[in-house]
């Protein structure tokens, strides 16, 4: 999509682009926008921050891409890492109460960020539109089917109710959903999951938007029907020659479908490129890791995924089994440079956001590392650094062990230095070893 | 239409548990009729034909049958004291009452709901503060206090309302009245919609409507208000019970001819049919309303409708 990603050299790390200030420079006040030199979308450094008690999280940190009409990119990241506040602040569908957001989006040239509530709107369904995640609870359930895909078509379009009416039946239609005119008058509860999903494709295609968010739209449905509602994106970004931004956790769901792939932590891209070039020439651990935690068809049933604490469980850590207090902390924190491993240098460039790891922080301190380097630079490094270390002196992993708790310590983060995180076995971790021994 | 059945024919055990506690009350309670009839120190014999006269001598379940038997062709016998029918004695208040409970609860609705939705959509901010913190002021205060205050500030000083009833200009002079048992109500269905309103301005739906470029009050009247009023309607459903209640002292403070009033006279004389009577009304009254709040439920949110209609 963007001229620079041709060239994969340096993987695309999300620094502001030269390339996107250029076009910033193209596009200063023109109306009529169908220059085709003009991105369709131009993001650039997008933040957005939310004020809690606790200070500010930023959930994205300069977000920078381009995106061309007809391409679509895959936004890949675990729970937490800011996707789905990505496009929704790409959309501007956050509230805006509590929310810092600066940098800028550009629509077909046009500076999005400064609008207003009921100039937004102009551009929610006809210009763009967004698929939600999950189809059980994105559909009114006291509304009528057929209103809810008319009802976008009637503000937006002033056309007749009965014209109205018979677009919304060729939606339905469209979207693979039989017997459309009788489930015009259908409340969404007498609708299966997946014909929901396709009811909710059909209201955010009403208007013909140029731009289509499509956040996770197949993780709240079945796995048989997952594929069809991918297929029926696919289908109808083609025919519509729409752009897409396809949200999700799942590589395997981007692998085939989208012309190029970000991959977020912490609010930021650490990765970006085109879709082959990505899965061909892993660059960033991170990355590497999401790859490896795609189950393969090839396996044996119930096998296990290849068990690596620094890729299964410390992403996990550090978004949903840490307190809030800690993640903040975290993400409000200094962002960690440099590093001392091979794999640490690849991504020192690229600011990795702080990784807890509860094993490595406690070794550093132990192994008597310098604490910068312990905390900051070990963590950068996720699981790249274990292929280029000496494989450190496992231990066994007890059950009570592969339960201990990371806990930020008190005592630590009041300190200014030390966002120290250690690694606390449950207290049952002792009696279990006397019982056992 | 399946489901208004179902509703209405559950109706049926419901009222007749109802007649019959109804009905066992007072044969219950200590001192029947005869005594208030024929006075403490009436002789036994005396007693014992003012009972046959009254058919009290027979069984009691045959004396239910009967009198339900009487009740559903509209007869609920005479009042002991006055001789009066005692339908016709219901029936003269029963509109009075009707009209204040009703009168009340539109106010109630008409002023919780605006306020609850402009409360609601910035929760913490200062309208929601402002009419949440009165709110709570108005459920503390019980009702015949503010009858008191409203009927001396505007009926008294101002001279702006009358503080007595008047038959022939109900609507005015029961605004006091109304006002008395519609603020606490008002209060309450404040809370409830906002507090339903703020989660359902959390649903994904509302994102979705919001997403598809709709105009704020029309996220707000088409997709949230709807969905947010279930528990508005149970809950104005069940106080009716609440305002019944505290209608009978109402009606005693502005001198309202209404059932309350009749009530707690019938029961001060010991008017012991007159009391049935009213007591089989009110009970009747408030299940047919709540029937009329489960088919209103149901056309609110269709996932009740199907469900029963399947079941």
């Amino acid at each position: 999509m963007n001229a620079d990603d041709a060239v994969p050299e340096p993987h695309d790390v999300p620094e502001p682009h030269d390339v996107d200030d250029a076009v910033g420079d193209r596009t200063d006040g023109d109306a009529d926008v169908d220059d085709s030199s003009v991105p369709l979308l131009a993001v650039d450094d997008l933040k957005t921050a939310f004020r809690t008690e606790r200070g500010t999280v930023r959930a994205v940190d300069g977000v920078t891409f381009n995106l061309e009409r007809g391409h679509t990119l895959g936004v890949v990241g675990e729970s937490g890492s800011g996707k789905t506040v990505l496009s929704r602040s790409i959309m501007g569908l956050l509230p805006t109460h509590n929310i810092v957001r600066s940098g800028s989006v550009r629509f077909e040239g046009v500076e999005m960020t400064g609008l207003k509530a009921s100039e937004l709107r102009q551009f929610w369904g006809p210009q763009m539109a967004m698929v939600f995640q999950d189809p059980m609870t994105s559909l009114n359930p006291v509304l009528r089917i057929g209103k809810q895909i008319t009802e976008s078509l009637r503000t937006h379009l002033d056309v007749s109710r009965s014209y109205a009416d018979e677009t919304a039946v060729n939606l339905l239609r469209s979207v693979g959903i039989p017997e459309p005119e009788r489930r015009m008058k259908e409340y969404p509860h007498q609708l299966s999951g997946g014909m929901r999903q396709r009811v909710t494709i059909a209201v955010a295609l009403a208007c013909g938007p140029k731009l289509l968010f499509a956040d996770e739209p197949t993780t709240a449905l079945d796995v048989t029907v997952q594929a069809q509602i991918l297929d029926l994106l696919d289908e109808q970004q083609r025919e519509r020659y729409m752009a897409m931004i396809l949200v999700t956790h799942d590589l395997g769901v981007v692998a085939g479908r989208a012309d190029e792939i970000a991959v977020m932590y912490a609010g930021r891209v650490v990765e970006r490129a085109p879709t082959r070039t990505l899965f061909s020439e892993l660059r960033m651990p991170y990355t590497e890791a999401l790859v490896r935690s795609i189950p393969r068809l090839a396996n044996r049933s119930h096998t296990r995924l290849p068990r690596d604490r620094r890729t299964t469980t410390r992403p996990r850590l550090a978004s949903s089994r840490m307190s809030v207090r800690a993640a903040v902390r975290l993400r409000t924190g200094p962002l960690p440079r440099g590093g001392a491993t091979a794999s640490d240098r690849r991504c020192a460039g690229s600011r990795v956001p702080l990784l807890v790891s509860g094993r490595y922080a406690r070794r550093g301190r132990r192994a008597g590392a310098q604490p910068s380097r312990g905390r900051y630079g070990r963590r950068g490094g996720l699981n790249g650094r274990e292929r280029d270390s000496a494989p450190p002196q496992r231990r066994r992993a007890t059950p009570a062990r592969r339960e201990s708790r990371c806990r930020v310590s008190r005592r630590a983060v009041g300190t200014h230095r030390a966002r120290r995180v250690r690694c606390e076995p449950r207290r049952a971790r002792g009696r279990d070893a006397r019982a056992r021994g | 239409m399946r489901y208004v059945v179902r509703k209405t024919l559950y109706l049926i055990p419901v009222l007749i548990a109802v007649s019959f506690f109804t009905f066992l009350l007072l044969d219950l309670l200590p001192g029947g009729p005869e005594v208030a009839i024929l006075g403490a120190s009436a002789s036994e014999e005396n007693r014992a034909e003012v009972r046959e006269e009254l058919n009290l001598d027979r069984p009691l379940p045959v004396r239910y049958v009967e009198w339900v038997g009487n009740a559903a062709t509209g007869d609920l016998g005479n009042s002991f004291i006055t001789k009066q029918a005692v339908t016709s004695q219901i029936g003269e208040r029963l509109g009075n009452t009707m009209f204040l409970l009703i009168y009340a609860q539109f106010l109630a609705l008409a002023v919780g709901i605006p306020l609850g939705i402009l409360a609601a959509q910035r929760p913490g901010g200062w309208t929601d503060r402002l009419a949440s913190g009165s709110a709570f002021a108005f459920l503390a205060v019980p009702s015949f206090v503010l009858a008191y205050v409203l009927s001396y500030l505007f009926g008294y000083q101002l001279e702006w309302f009358p503080t007595l009833f008047k038959a022939d200009a109900r609507l005015w002079s029961l605004f006091l009245p109304a006002v008395s048992l519609a603020a606490a109500e008002a209060a309450v269905y404040l809370r409830i919609l906002r507090s339903d309103m703020v989660s359902t301005l959390q649903e994904d739906y509302i994102a979705m409507a919001k997403a598809k470029g709709l105009s704020r009050s029309r996220i707000l009247m088409r997709h949230a208000f709807r969905p947010s009023t279930f528990t508005l309607v149970t809950i104005a459903g069940l106080n009716m019970a609440r305002l019944i209640g505290g209608a009978f002292v109402i009606e005693r403070i502005f001198s309202i001819n209404g059932i309350g009033r009749l009530a707690i006279d019938s029961v001060l004389k010991r008017d012991y049919l007159v009391v049935q009577g009213v007591v089989l009304v009110v009970a009747v009254g408030y299940v047919l309303f709540n029937l009329a709040i489960d088919i209103l439920y149901a056309y609110l949110d269709p996932r009740i409708r199907h469900a029963r209609a399947l079941a």
